[in-house]
Order: C-alpha cells, then structure tokens, then sequence
C-alpha cells in the first residue's frame, strides 16, 4: 500500500438510511468531500487543529454551518503506533437541542389553546470547574428564536471527600436560577424536556453551582464584549 | 532556610521510580542499577570479568535506551512524558473552549462501542454516499 491510498471508513449502522438523508444536500455534498479528504490524510493538521476533541481521542468537526460529524482513527492493534488503519465515523449531529417543557403541557388549558411553537437552544459557552471536592460543568444556551439566554445545562457531583453528592443534571432557568429535572438526549437531532423544579436540592450543591454560574456568566459577558470591540 | 537544593529540584523533576511515569522508566532502573553495580564492583575489587558482563549489559542497555528514545520520540512523544502529564494535558483538554461535552462524548463512545459490536457498514468511497444513499421516498431535510 503506498502513502496515498486512502483508509477505509467505516460508519455506524443508523448514518445511510436514517441521518445521511436529513442534511442538506450542500451538507451532504460537503461532507463527502470532507470524508475523501480525511481518508486521504487522516492526520491532517488542519482538522485535527479546528476539531473538537474528547479525553478519548474522538474528534468532532462542524463541516457545514450547524452539523458536526464525530469519528475517530483506529490503529492496528499489532501496530498501535504505526498508520491509521480506518476511520470510524461515529455520529452526526445536527447542532441545536430541540427544546420542550413537560410542565407548560400537563395543565388541561394548554391543551384548548394554540400550543407554542417548538424551540431550538444553541450552545454558546461552556466550563468545566472544581471547589474542593465539588466539581461541575456547565454549557449556556440561547433560544434560536429569540436569540436570548435561556438557561444552563448543568451536571453536579463531588469527588474524593464530603460532601458527598452523586453526579446530577439540572436544567437551570435564566433568569430566575431556578433547578428543574430535565431529560436530554444526545442523537443526530438532540432533544431536552425540562421537567418540574428540583424542590429537594442539596443545599451545597444549589449554593456552588448557583455561585459558580454567576462567575461563570460574568466570564461569558467579558469574552464576548471582547469578541465585540 | 532556603529549600534544600538544586540536586532535590534535579532528583523531582527527573522523576525516576517515583511513579510509572516515562514508558523508558524499567531501561532507565536497569540502567541505574547496573551503574551502581560497576561502581561496588570497583569497591570491593571484583573479578576483571564480572566488570566487563556489567559493562557489557550496560553498553546493550544504552543502545536498547537510545533505540527506545528515538522510537517514542517519532512515533508516540507523549509516551516519554510521565502519565501525570499526560493527565494534565487530558484535563486541559477537557477544559478547552468548544470541546466536546460530556454527554455527546458519551453519545459517541457508545456509538464505539456500537461498531465494535458489529454494527457498522463499511463505506470505501464516500463519493457513491449521495448516490446510494437518498431512498427514492426521500423526505425533505428537517422531516422525519
């Protein structure tokens, strides 16, 4: 084999016949060419220096304004150093989280009334951070409808000491804080239903999360301002 | 007072056996070692012979070391880094801006796992995707 022959690519089993035939046509042409690209130089510095990338090696790249495509390179076991031997693209995803509220549906007059129209949320900043044994991450949204902050999804926990609190996701509303059970699931099209409010909090999380957003949205303000001037 | 010395700074940015750091960690021990034996040898006045085996093993060690070296230093440099670092460097990476958040990171390692089960198709030419793949009852984008 010599040094241009391109590297097999292998998809997960859902991509032709469920999520290849919701992009675009422009999306899909491009990301073809991007995939001949990559089985040509898979380690293509300028990918791997725009993509997104995961503690496993596994690469995301927005290919076409608003999808992002995952995969990541697999080497022969024999020869764990040596050159790729496929690609494996994991998924894609159409960027945006479609955005429902179980709450707003359950009264019985919002079911006479003319229902509101299904939101998006964008991702448009995110953290990770730690405070002793408390540890969190947290990505902001805004609604592509009104292009407004929405809220937070937030996932809480602690680790190695008191005090002990499991790993939990909140959706946290903007602008009142509030902390509701939520649901999200991640697939080619994502979803988020946010449920009731969270009434039985642990006080020690709501206080270092509550706190940590704020920073966190001071942070967020200054970089933007930055991005303006 | 001052602390100790530049020989402590050396000895903790060396590293050597403190943890499993650096994949060259076992040659460098070996290598240590049989140093350490020439130099005892020399003390107690040992046979000429047992001189040269040390020398001998460690002169192989040298080569096998610089061999080593040279091999993870174009193949895999993060190898000779010391797993702290490369857990420091993970940890960073998590924290860059525009990553990939955990849930998604899940979503997709599940989807590995997924291929490694055996649910995948192989696709040697991506250019025969657009024509393979638009059934003919093809919904418009944005319709399921």
């Amino acid at each position: 084999m010599n040094e241009t022959s391109p590297i097999p690519i292998r998809i997960y089993s859902e991509f032709t016949k469920r999520d290849w035939p919701e992009l675009p046509e422009a999306a899909q042409d491009t990301l073809a060419s991007f995939l001949i690209d990559l089985q040509k130089d898979p380690e293509n510095t300028e990918v791997i220096a725009h993509a997104q990338r995961d503690a496993a090696g596994q690469l995301g790249f927005e290919f076409f304004p608003g999808f992002t495509v995952y995969w990541q390179i697999v080497r022969n076991e024999h020869d764990p150093f040596g050159q790729p031997a496929r690609i494996e693209v994991l998924a894609l995803r159409k960027m945006g989280i479609e955005f429902s509220e179980t709450e707003k549906r359950t009264s019985p007059e919002d079911e006479s009334s003319t229902p509101e129209p299904l939101d998006s949320i964008d991702r448009v900043y995110s953290r990770n951070g730690r405070l002793g044994n408390l540890a969190m991450w947290g990505t902001l949204h805004v609604s592509r409808r009104t292009r407004r902050v929405k809220g937070w999804i937030v996932d809480s926990w602690s680790r190695g000491g008191p005090p002990y609190l499991n790993p939990k996701m909140h959706w946290v509303s903007f602008p009142d804080y509030k902390f509701h059970h939520m649901s999200l699931n991640i697939d080619f099209r994502s979803t988020i239903e946010i449920g009731p409010e969270d009434q039985d909090i642990d006080p020690v999380r709501l206080v270092f999360v509550h706190g940590t957003l704020k920073q966190w949205e001071q942070d967020w303000l200054e970089e933007e301002s930055k991005k303006a001037s | 007072m001052k602390d100790a010395s530049p020989v402590k700074g050396f000895l903790r940015a060396a590293d050597i056996g403190r943890s499993r750091s650096s994949i060259l960690n076992q040659i460098q021990w070996t290598m240590a070692i049989l140093i350490a034996g020439i130099v005892a040898l020399q003390f107690v006045r040992a046979a000429n012979w047992l001189t040269i085996l040390f020398a001998a093993l460690l002169s192989v060690h040298s080569v096998l070391f610089l061999i080593a070296f040279i091999y993870f230093m174009l193949k895999r440099p993060h190898s000779l880094r010391s797993e702290t670092f490369d857990y420091k460097i993970s940890e960073l990476n998590l924290k860059r801006e525009g990553d990939i958040d955990i849930k998604t990171s899940e979503f997709i390692q599940k989807r590995a796992g997924a291929i490694q089960a055996g649910l995948f198709e192989d696709v040697l030419d991506p250019s025969t995707l657009k024509r393979s793949s638009k059934p003919e009852d093809r919904k418009g984008p944005g319709k399921r």
